[in-house]
């Protein structure tokens, strides 16, 4: 009679559940350690450098297959992001107020405009210096979110801030398409892909949003104003609509973004109340930076360093000089706009997971375009926050 | 020694303090500074200026004998302000206390004065992030003054219960018609002037507390009615901002009406038993409103605060013809009659919509455009 073996086989690799547990962990711990050295450094930074040491290219604790498995939870996060992104975004105001939409168009186009010469004149393929220029207009929103909340910033310069970097992500989304476009052009896909492709993520995507904040209001309005039951029901949503548009191969950055805009939007009966997403949010961007931090590599940087930091001083200066210029059409002293443009420094890091699921089908191309964002991100990760949050405090919108 | 700057009797003036609310969830913000910026922008000569929280902005019409004009002086400092606000997104909401922002997130405005009173006061200073209406009416001397602080002080229980507009306070239903007395009843100098007969008793009193280093300036004492030297006044500051300018202007044009009868009418005098009654009918005025009892501390007769407005409505009609005030007089005796306040009208909103959030949105809309 042999003996029922009860113990399992000693596991090769970690688990996702597991995995996600560390990470956490791993990111309050590396947070607090940095707080400790450095207290004025936002908390994400501290994400970022816990997820680099312990990701592939550091300690290798947590590798590239686990890194895909656990792709669901920062999907999710991401999801979460862009809705209480859109939320804040009061379309009235931005009709009504035409200097903030200048101001947010004016930027955005200047700074595609300059970053697309910088990097042809640096000898870069026309196409992908097209869709990193067009990247580079993506302030990120998980950051500024998560500093405004961290220091409690209000005022003028914390709301244009968020307002300009959703035009920002807007319009780099739609030039980014359009380059996808271009991409397919050039690698001779037939006619219906290069067309439809972008029509089709940048309408399917609004119309999930739009048919999503429907169902909110209404179900919304079934369950009443109990705002514990309205926050269950948002995160629900958020949930079905991070899937539906994985599903359907659409963007869920654009169909969250429409979600949480058209859900405020539409709701003439008031009919929901603000939810107050921070509990789950603030999990969720522990996740979301640890993972952004494991999957930056070192590598391109070395190989790219000039071309990154010729793109980085040219988008700040740009960043900068404009929103100083225009901070009378904002009405708020130059110091102020200047501030402003500083606080735009991060880069949005869901610009990896844009290019590789945009331009999965031909590595070749894929391979050339991460590696500049990569390379521009290593640095610009671990710097965005902290500028963020220098712009905030100094601008006196912070309560410490 | 103080010295009172006669002025023109029955001349009046109102101050209103004003909530600043985001319009995302309508919790208070901080948006004073923001909101002068843009507003200073241009040279209105207006009379705005920050208060102790930078949620509050404080506004202040100029000298009026007429409330017509006064109202149409504030309907132009509102238009200047919503416009600010609409600029900024800002919300301008009245209402004497915000009903669910927590003091603790409140900030002290940036200034020196601010400063120091936060450091006196600790968690007060934060709690009084609250919102009145302080309205002055001229005197032609310090004695004048004295008299008419004393005489008014019977009547305080009505400007309470007219312009009662803080029911919920951080978040929940205070059973309060006014909540916000209450935050002031902390404060050490809080209460009511000494029962002193004339400028000179009054005078003697300041000084012996100014020796003992309990006071520096008038602006120590936060009384609910007190008379303001520098501008010849006396001042009456238990009125919660009301939530439209409309009711803020009758009720200062009904202050004015009362102090043009006591002028007038020189057999009055003081009694010291007011200020027996004092507390009592103050407190039935912020917990019930139009519905509380008033006691009258001549004949010790008992009736509602509703009754005693309707009477003295009536005792005024002549004095009221006379000034020109009939009509807000009218618009009050109305609001009285009805027994509806703005507490009343906050709680309906909550009632059909459950969310106070969506009960400042209305109550900033009220504000904003009527």
């Amino acid at each position: 009679m042999t003996a029922h073996n009860f113990l399992p086989a000693w596991p090769h690799a970690l688990n996702v559940l597991t995995a996600t547990g560390i990470i956490l962990v791993l990111g309050l711990l590396g947070a607090h350690l940095l707080r400790r050295l450095l207290p004025q450094v936002p908390a994400i930074t501290g994400y970022v450098l816990s997820g680099m040491l312990i990701g592939p290219t550091g300690l290798n604790l947590v590798n590239v297959s686990l890194l895909d498995d656990i792709s669901l939870v920062v999907d999710l996060s991401l999801g979460l992001v862009l809705f209480e992104l859109g939320r804040r975004v009061d379309y009235k105001w931005l009709l009504r107020e035409r200097g903030l939409l200048i101001t947010g168009v004016a930027l955005s186009t200047l700074t595609y405009i300059a970053l697309l010469l910088l990097l042809t004149q640096l000898g870069i393929d026309t196409l992908i210096a097209s869709m990193v220029a067009a990247l580079g207009m993506a302030t990120s929103p998980a950051v500024v979110l998560n500093v405004v909340r961290e220091v409690k910033a209000e005022g003028q310069v914390s709301e244009r801030m968020i307002n300009i970097v959703v035009i920002g992500n807007a319009l780099a989304f739609i030039v980014f398409s359009m380059g996808l476009a271009a991409v397919h052009v050039e690698y001779r896909a037939d006619w219906g892909s290069y067309l439809l492709h972008p029509f089709y993520l940048l309408l399917g995507s609004i119309l999930l949003g739009g048919v999503i904040s429907r169902l909110l209001l209404w179900i919304g309005h079934l369950l009443g104003r109990d705002s514990q039951t309205q926050l269950i029901l948002v995160l629900a949503l958020i949930a079905a609509t991070v899937g539906i548009a994985e599903m359907f191969k659409l963007s869920a950055l654009i169909a969250l973004l429409s979600f949480g805009i058209a859900s405020r939007i539409k709701d003439a009966r008031h009919a929901i109340v603000e939810p107050d997403l921070s509990p789950y949010t603030s999990l969720f961007y522990v996740a979301l930076f640890v993972f952004a931090g494991a999957n930056l590599q070192w590598s391109y940087l070395l190989m790219l360093w000039p071309v990154a930091l010729a793109f980085i001083a040219l988008r700040l200066l740009i960043a900068v000089g404009l929103s100083t210029g225009l901070a009378h059409l904002n009405g708020i002293p130059y110091r102020k706009g200047a501030l402003l443009g500083f606080g735009l420094t991060p880069l949005s890091g869901f610009n990896i997971l844009m290019v590789q699921h945009a331009v999965g089908e031909y590595p070749q191309f894929g391979a050339q375009l991460s590696a500049l964002v990569v390379a521009i991100l290593v640095i610009l990760e671990i710097l965005g926050p902290i500028c963020t949050r220098v712009a905030l405090v100094a601008s006196g919108e912070a309560k410490l | 020694m103080l010295e009172f700057n006669n002025s023109i009797p029955l001349t009046m003036g109102v101050e209103l303090e004003l909530q600043i609310v985001n319009r995302r969830d309508y919790n208070l913000t901080r948006g004073s500074d923001d909101l002068l910026r843009v507003i200073n922008k241009t040279a209105h000569g207006y009379d705005i200026k920050p208060e102790i929280t930078e949620s509050m902005i404080e506004i202040a019409t100029s000298v009026h004998s007429d409330h017509h004009a006064m109202l149409a002086e504030l309907k132009e400092m509102r238009s200047l302000l919503v416009a600010a606000a609409d600029k900024l997104n800002l919300g301008l909401a009245g209402g004497g206390a915000h009903p669910f922002q927590h003091w603790e997130d409140q900030r002290i405005y940036p200034a020196d004065r601010y400063k120091l009173v936060s450091e006196l006061y600790g968690y007060l200073a934060k709690q009084f992030t609250v919102y009145g209406q302080h309205i002055h009416i001229g005197c032609p001397s310090g004695d004048e003054a004295i008299r008419l602080a004393h005489l008014l002080a019977r009547y305080i229980p009505h400007f309470i219960a007219l312009s009662a507009s803080s029911p919920y306070y951080q978040g929940v239903d205070t059973s309060f018609q006014s909540s916000r007395l209450t935050s002031i009843n902390a404060f050490p100098l809080s209460g009511t002037m000494p029962f002193v007969p004339d400028w000179e008793a009054f005078n003697a009193f300041f000084n012996k507390m100014a020796q003992l280093k309990i006071v520096a300036s008038m602006k120590d004492f936060y009384w609910d009615i007190r008379p303001k030297p520098e501008y010849g006044t006396v001042e009456i500051r238990v009125c919660d901002t009301p939530l439209s300018i409309d009711t803020a202007v009758a009720l200062g044009a009904y202050a004015q009406t009362l102090a043009s009868y006591f002028f007038a009418q020189r057999e009055l005098q003081p009694l010291q038993t007011t200020y027996l009654t004092y507390t009592y009918n103050r407190f039935q005025a912020c917990r019930f409103g139009l519905a509380g009892t008033l006691i009258d501390p001549a004949g010790g007769a008992q009736s509602s605060i509703q009754q005693d407005i309707l009477r003295t409505i009536e005792m005024l009609a002549d004095a009221a013809d006379d000034l020109g005030t009939a009509d807000a007089i009218e618009q009050l005796r109305v609001r009285a009659l009805s027994g509806q306040s703005d507490a009343g009208w906050l709680r309906g909103c909550y009632e059909k919509s459950g969310s106070l959030n969506d009960v400042v949105r209305q109550q900033s809309a009220v504000w904003m455009t009527q």
